[in-house]
């Protein structure tokens, strides 16, 4: 069980996560090198967060939407409800880097 | 003045003559014009930059620097020097024994701090085959004692400092300079390039002891050939250690060299698509060496003939 997923759950039921600002990415062998346009701060970032990044563009209604489309990356996808989970634990990362942001729906 | 002329060409009282009122000489893309009266400042650039070629009247000096007491005073009591930039200050005055590692220390300021046309990397950088290998490295990883190691042994030294790259071209455009040698690396050096022109070495610096060492003629005679990025290779020394190359991610290897550049921040998007492209074309490893610097050649040598 991921610490704190159940309450971010919770949260997404009635806020939107949304990208903070737009970006560049350069990916090489699974990494990303990952520019964010206004804050002018470089991460790495695995690829399969920048996917989510490029998924939160799309406006996604919610995260079962979210995990549905990453899921998409693997040969062989995880249980949706660990797929969840597993999206919201990488929503969280990227929130700490403040790449994501929650906003009221 | 004469095209073409270099230092070595200039009898050494003309130099100190010259420096009274400036004397102006190229290193790789820029000009930089040096007044000082101290004559320790006279028998560093003497010494070190004798094969660099003059600048001529029409060239644009890039670098204003003066090296000088800050006050008449302070050339008799404590005596100092202050390093000048265009007539300003950038830094505190230092001991006057350290006159001339300012001066250097001062150029590494100017270039790093208002070359903005290009991406600069703290990073050694040397050239084989047309090739440029990028050294990025800590204080005490021995960077430059392997700078001084590998530009004597078959690598064309670009620089022991500051990697340069042109974001137009993604090209290196080299600048040498006297390699920085400190500490033990001082002795290291004597010992394994018994050839090399070495300055006096300067004591109680907030580097410790430092030395300079005269750049390979080679070196400057061939300032303005660029080279294609290949590898990055991020050295460590440690006392015990094996000579060992691990292969590290391009990814990684990235975020490190942005961490390690002196205006990635400042070029913004331009810094970014530079650095992924130098990425891009080449490969990353770290390398642990134990102080064999026969054996750290020899590997670097098989480093640059892999496909």
């Amino acid at each position: 069980m991921i610490p704190g997923a159940n309450s971010l759950q919770t949260q997404l039921g009635t806020q939107l996560w949304q990208l903070v600002s737009p970006s560049l990415r350069h990916c090489w062998d699974g990494e990303c090198a990952y520019y964010q346009l206004a804050s002018g701060d470089t991460h790495l970032l695995s690829e399969e967060a920048v996917r989510l990044l490029e998924l939160l563009q799309g406006r996604p209604r919610n995260v079962g939407e979210l995990a549905a489309s990453l899921s998409e990356m693997y040969s062989q996808p995880p249980e949706p409800s660990q797929m969840d989970l597993h999206v919201i634990a990488l929503l969280d990362d990227l929130a700490k880097a403040r790449l994501v942001e929650c906003s009221p729906a | 003045m004469q095209p073409g002329l270099t230092l070595s060409q200039i009898p050494e009282q003309q130099i100190k003559q010259r420096l009274k009122s400036g004397l102006a000489l190229r290193t790789g893309p820029f000009a930089v014009l040096i007044r000082s009266t101290l004559p320790s400042v006279a028998e560093g650039v003497a010494t070190t930059y004798a094969d660099f070629p003059l600048a001529d009247e029409t060239d644009f000096i890039d670098f204003h620097v003066t090296l000088a007491p800050p006050h008449p005073v302070r050339n008799w009591i404590r005596p100092q020097v202050q390093f000048y930039f265009d007539a300003h200050p950038p830094f505190t005055p230092l001991p006057k024994a350290q006159a001339y590692p300012l001066l250097e220390w001062g150029l590494n300021w100017c270039v790093s701090t208002q070359a903005h046309r290009y991406l600069i990397l703290h990073a050694a950088v040397l050239e084989m085959n047309g090739y440029a290998l990028i050294m990025p490295g800590e204080p005490g990883s021995g960077k430059s004692t392997l700078t001084a190691a590998l530009c004597n042994r078959g690598w064309r030294l670009l620089s022991d400092e500051m990697t340069i790259i042109d974001p137009q071209s993604g090209l290196i455009q080299p600048l040498p300079r006297p390699v920085s040698l400190k500490n033990q690396a001082i002795n290291i050096i004597s010992q394994y390039l018994p050839g090399a022109t070495l300055t006096p070495p300067v004591h109680d610096t907030l580097k410790g002891t430092v030395s300079l060492m005269k750049p390979p003629g080679e070196a400057v005679a061939r300032m303005g050939e660029t080279a294609i990025p290949r590898w990055v290779v991020f050295p460590k020394y440690r006392a015990d250690g094996n000579l060992a190359f691990t292969a590290m991610s391009r990814g990684q290897a990235f975020l490190e060299l942005a961490r390690n550049a002196f205006n990635y921040s400042i070029l913004g998007e331009l810094g970014f698509h530079t650095l992924t492209r130098l990425m891009s074309i080449s490969n990353a490893r770290r390398f642990e060496y134990g102080g064999d610097l026969d054996r750290a050649v020899e590997a670097f040598a098989s480093l640059a003939a892999e496909p």
